[in-house]
């Protein structure tokens, strides 16, 4: 109804702007030349009135937004961009003003008046000559400081910098870190498996101490190299607070360092805001979950530095190793065709019998498990569940983001695809706040769940849902990285 | 002189019959006068239709998108009822976001800015402003509409593929546009994207040859190169550069339908899907972005180029003074079309390409700033002055002169190789474009079409609905892309469904609603200019023969727009066509070129 009368409104408004402009047609065909003529200076103080309106808004919310903009750098090389930037601000807003003044000026001020002559005015060579010389001059001065700060910038990166890696894929980035070697183990694209993703080489000494971190946490005023990459598609290494990007290419290498020179804590009194965190963000589009492709970045103090280096384990020996001596992990071997038909027998296709396509299903995905699941010999049981690894509540509540519908989307083509199965969805929470709410939370995301699957066409009596709140965790509640792991839908095989 | 014989034989076809009509062919039906049409002002008037259908496709594109980023957490039922594909639960999904802003770009810069701009206006102008019949190929003119129809029925059909419309943005950057696995809509939406860029460029080819060799091979007697409008020369060096830089996008292209189709690996290499290794080798993804910037930079030069051709004849003449400095005003052209050239890098500071190149491509670029600014300054003493008539299209003009200001200025930021490691690919950069490339090129758009309406088709458009089609779209232009320089210093990236998810970026909400507001009250406001422009076409005042009192050749032509332009003999050019106010003591400001220089006149040495 609402919007009716909203249309209705809008075409109201419409006929009455119409007619009144035929109106004025109108009385200007009755007018004599002379008469129309005289109008035609009408619209000066009009026009002029729009662009000082305008031009004031334009200064006045530059001020106004100012205090909403990137705190100050947080790194030196943030510094010499913001200098740079801060000399172009003045200089172009002077420009700005200046001849937005004029031409704003100009319409009111010469105006069309009856009786007067403009002035034949077609050419002044020292006119021109000025306004080509002058700008040249000014933007050499631009373009002289900004390649010298461009140099500086992408320079070698200094001896002592701490190496990092930080690899972009659809839609997060994984950071990888070199270990008290300060070498990173070499890499293969030969070498990659759904194991190893990254095509790591087992069998270089200097991997053995690389770990991989859950956020970037990097020590004061100390340099820092970063290796940018990408497995899929083009990604962007975004640090707003430290002013630096760079884009991970597939295929080829980019490099970045930088100083830090602000921690987090220190910038968390900076902004007034407890909240405080830096991050990455991807600056790339690289698919529809681009805008949420991000990671923390932590700036400590040497001494946090090092006790948190300290307290990180080594993927190789944590997992690598371990894995190796039971037969579970395959030793690199050297052929891609061999690797990509290995990687095919092990997990799944994504296509299925109804001929349906598994959207962004990855291997090790929930859509994998279960397919291999159902395919293969195991019996049902109550202890085997897998977790949704692409589903996504609004914070709080059982409202399912939007991009949580490709994922359910596969599971409901699942189902159709093996019609004799029966499921139970699993709802669960981290250990914060309340039981009773978690439990309550728990059990609505899991119907929640439920009903989107009916939704998409999966027989109502085919799939149970119920809510654990706080049991079962899957991980430690003791870190933010586990408690993530323990928000979850999980899903069980109750009939094949 | 060859070219003289090609006129009289053209004219005696033509002036058959000067009594009754003009030279009308009695035998056109409808559908040759119409539709497929040869007369180049038909042509010209289809390409305008065509255009404004395209950008009204393409505004309310934006408008959809700006509903999301406005109100993030509302749902919109009422949307979902009409585009069930592109909404769930009342709320557009990422997937359809990414199509609908991908669509806006590609139909924004190629189908409205590139072809309808220049379509409309290099057909209407070029022949009648150079005193010629027609185009030097008639036939070639009216295929370059009509591929250009095909291109777009073959886009408009992409968005209703079960897998949606292309989304890997307008640059469309490999290898998200090259893999169907990593975007649903680099599949088949991807490919019809693709095959209509091909036919979109055949289409600009074939108009751009045509263009260019009418400006040079059929100018009427006395009309020398230094004596054509600044429209004409602008449209000219806008038809060069689409030569020489849209066949690399086909190749670009083509090359990036390989890898999709053939397994080649022009643009990929080492990628990794799933933990699986995918097995292309050798390519390069940057390769792609040298092939598309290397039309893609030139290409916001063909957008411009013919706003600021005909904002400098119309602010000429409507502020009655010569336009100052007419040639530096070509040689300035002359220099962004060759600057233009070697700048593309700059989109590509970032993308991994040596950095030493990033230093090379700062000095062009910014080097690209000096005859930008010689146009902007020789705009501001045109009108110094002046006797400035306000009218819709020298408002317009006057319109398009700040936007280009603003837009401009902030490309000394962006063009800045380290500066850009800052801002690039955030809302600055969305706020710079649409500025200086968007909505001034559309400023230009407009003042053109309020200033040939009575041109093309004989009468008047509404002033007062003119009027306040300005004010809402300047203030409202203002309104949406001035905050975003803000959002875009405070580091959020572009191209985002939703601001939310970072913190960082998240306190923006209230902007973000009131530049959807403007954005909705703008789209709208372009109604007031669609109703204008139809009701005038069949009830507007009529024109009289020269209603601006403009000097070119286009005013003395017949108004009824007659096959062939002109009745009899094509008109003779005795001067060049700025000569406003020339002489003080007369009481007429104008001198048409058409009328025989003064023996006073050719003593002095200033511009014949």
């Amino acid at each position: 109804m609402a919007i009716i009368l909203g249309l209705l409104t809008l075409v109201l408004l419409y006929i009455v702007i119409v007619q009144i402009s035929k109106a004025s047609d109108l009385i200007k065909s009755l007018r004599s030349g002379d008469e129309h003529e005289e109008s035609f200076g009408n619209g000066a103080l009009f026009t002029s009135f729009i662009g000082f309106a305008v031009l004031i808004y334009s200064i006045v919310t530059c001020f106004v937004y100012a205090p909403t903009m990137l705190p100050k750098p947080a790194s030196e090389q943030g510094v010499w961009i913001n200098d740079l930037m801060n000399i172009t601000i003045v200089l172009t807003g002077v420009v700005f003003i200046i001849t937005q003044v004029l031409l704003f000026w100009f319409v009111y001020k010469y105006h069309y008046r009856k009786g007067r002559k403009a002035y034949f005015f077609a050419d002044n060579n020292k006119l021109e000559v000025a306004w080509t010389v002058v700008p040249a001059i000014v933007l050499t001065f631009l373009i002289g400081f900004g390649i010298q700060k461009w140099f500086k910038i992408f320079s070698p990166a200094p001896k002592d910098a701490v190496l990092i890696e930080a690899t972009g894929k659809q839609y997060a980035w994984s950071i990888r870190y070199s270990g008290a070697d300060h070498t990173l183990g070499k890499r293969d694209f030969s070498l990659v498996n759904p194991d190893n993703e990254l095509g790591i080489n087992w069998n270089d000494a200097a991997s053995h101490d690389d770990f991989m971190a859950d956020e970037i946490v990097l020590p004061v005023n100390k340099p820092v190299s970063i290796n940018v990459g990408a497995l899929d598609v083009i990604h962007n290494f975004w640090l707003p607070h430290f002013r630096l990007m760079m884009s991970a290419v597939p295929g080829v290498p980019t490099h970045l360092w930088f100083r830090p020179t602000i921690t987090t804590e220190e910038m968390k009194k900076e902004t007034n805001n407890p909240n405080f965190e830096y991050v990455v963000a991807c600056n790339k589009l690289c698919g529809s979950g681009h805008y949420n492709m991000k990671k923390k970045v932590r700036v400590v103090s040497q001494e946090e530095y090092e006790k948190w280096f300290s307290e990180q384990k080594s993927y190789y020996t944590t997992v690598v190793k371990p894995a190796m001596e039971s037969g579970a992990f395959k030793m690199p071997v050297s052929e891609v065709a061999e690797n990509t038909a290995a990687a095919s027998a092990n997990g799944f296709s994504g296509k299925l019998s109804t001929g349906f396509e598994l959207v962004g299903a990855v291997n090790g995905g929930v859509e994998n498990k279960l397919v291999t699941f159902i395919q293969s010999d195991k019996q049902v049981a109550k202890d085997i569940w897998f977790s949704f690894d692409r589903l996504l509540f609004e914070t709080g509540k059982s409202t399912l983001k939007p991009s949580s519908q490709e994922q359910l989307k596969n599971i409901s083509e699942i189902m159709k695809a093996f019609p004799a199965v029966e499921i139970k969805l699993g709802g669960y929470t981290d250990n914060v706040g309340d039981q009773k709410a978690n439990l309550k939370l728990s059990d609505s995301r899991a119907k929640a769940v439920m009903a989107e699957l009916i939704k998409l066409g999966v027989a109502a009596n085919r799939i149970k849902a119920e809510g654990y709140g706080d049991q079962f965790p899957v991980a430690t509640n003791e870190t933010d990285a586990g408690r993530q792991q323990n928000r979850r839908i999980d899903i069980r095989v109750t009939k094949k | 002189m060859q070219t003289t014989t090609v006129h009289e034989t053209h004219a005696d076809v033509h002036v058959h019959g000067p009594g009754h009509g003009g030279g009308h062919h009695h035998t056109e039906t409808f559908i040759s006068k119409y539709i497929f049409s040869l007369d180049h002002k038909t042509i010209g008037k289809q390409f305008l239709i065509m255009g404004m259908a395209w950008a009204i496709i393409g505004g309310f594109m934006s408008v959809l998108f700006r509903v999301q980023l406005g109100w993030p957490d509302e749902t919109f039922p009422v949307l979902e009822r009409i585009f069930s594909t592109w909404f769930t639960d009342g709320k557009l999904n990422p997937e359809a976001y990414y199509s609908l802003i991908t669509m806006h770009g590609t139909i924004m810069v190629f189908f409205v800015l590139t072809a309808s701009l220049s379509g409309t206006f290099a057909n209407v102008l070029i022949p009648l402003q150079i005193g010629a019949r027609d185009m030097a190929s008639p036939l070639m003119n009216a295929l370059s509409f009509w591929f250009f129809f095909i291109a777009g029925v073959v886009m408009f059909a992409s968005l209703f593929l079960p897998t949606g419309a292309a989304s890997a943005g307008w640059t469309i950057y490999p290898p998200l546009s090259a893999l169907p696995q990593t975007s649903p809509g680099s599949g088949n939406g991807m490919t019809f994207w693709l095959i209509a860029m091909v036919l979109f460029v055949a289409s600009t080819l074939l108009g751009g040859l045509n263009y260019v060799s009418t400006v040079l091979n059929m100018r009427t007697k006395g009309m020398t190169m230094f004596r054509l409008p600044l429209t004409v020369w602008a449209l000219f060096f806008t038809a060069i550069i689409g030569i020489l830089s849209f066949p690399v996008l086909v190749s670009c292209v083509v090359l990036l339908i390989f890898d999709r189709g053939l397994g080649t690996s022009f643009y990929l290499s080492n990628i990794v899907i799933g933990g699986k290794a995918l097995p292309y080798a050798g390519g390069s993804p940057i390769l792609f972005q040298h092939l598309f910037w290397f039309l893609g930079h030139p290409e916001v030069y063909i957008i411009i180029l013919p706003a600021m051709g005909m904002v400098s004849e119309i602010l000429a003449v409507h502020s009655r003074k010569p336009i100052f400095g007419y040639k530096a005003m070509i040689f300035s052209i002359l220099g962004i079309t060759v600057l233009g050239f070697i700048v593309w890098a700059h989109h590509m500071y970032l993308s991994g390409m040596n950095p030493f190149l990033g230093s090379v491509f700062t000095l062009f670029t910014l080097l690209i700033a000096i005859p930008s600014a010689v146009k902007v300054f020789n705009w501001l003493t045109t009108l110094w002055r002046g006797n400035i008539r306000i009218t819709p299209p020298s408002m317009f003009a006057i319109g398009f002169v700040s936007m280009f200001i603003s837009g401009g200025l902030t490309g000394i930021w962006l063009g800045n190789s380290t500066i850009d490691i800052q801002l690039h690919d955030t809302y600055f950069v969305v706020a710079h474009f649409h500025i200086v490339m968007g909505i001034a090129a559309f400023f230009g758009m407009f003042a053109g079409i309020y200033h040939w309406f009575p041109r093309m088709f004989g009468r008047m458009m509404n002033e007062t609905m003119a009027y306040i089609h300005f004010a809402i779209t300047f203030i409202g232009a203002y309104l949406i892309f001035w905050p975003m320089h803000f959002i875009g210093l405070a580091g959020v990236p572009r191209r985002y469904y939703s601001f939310n998810e970072i913190e960082a970026f998240s306190q923006y909400g209230d902007l973000n609603k009131l530049i959807s507001v403007a954005t909705i009250i703008v789209f709208l406001g372009q109604f007031l200019f669609l109703v204008n422009f139809f009701w005038s076409m069949y009830r507007g005042r009529k024109s009289v023969q020269n209603p601006w009192q403009a000097n070119t050749l286009e005013w003395t032509s017949p108004i009824e727009g007659i096959h062939g332009n002109w009745d009899g003999e094509l008109p003779t050019v005795h001067r060049w066509p700025y000569d406003y106010s020339r002489d003080p003591n007369s009481d007429i400001d104008f001198i048409p070129q058409t009328v025989p220089l003064t023996e006073e006149e050719k003593k002095d040495k200033i511009h014949h």
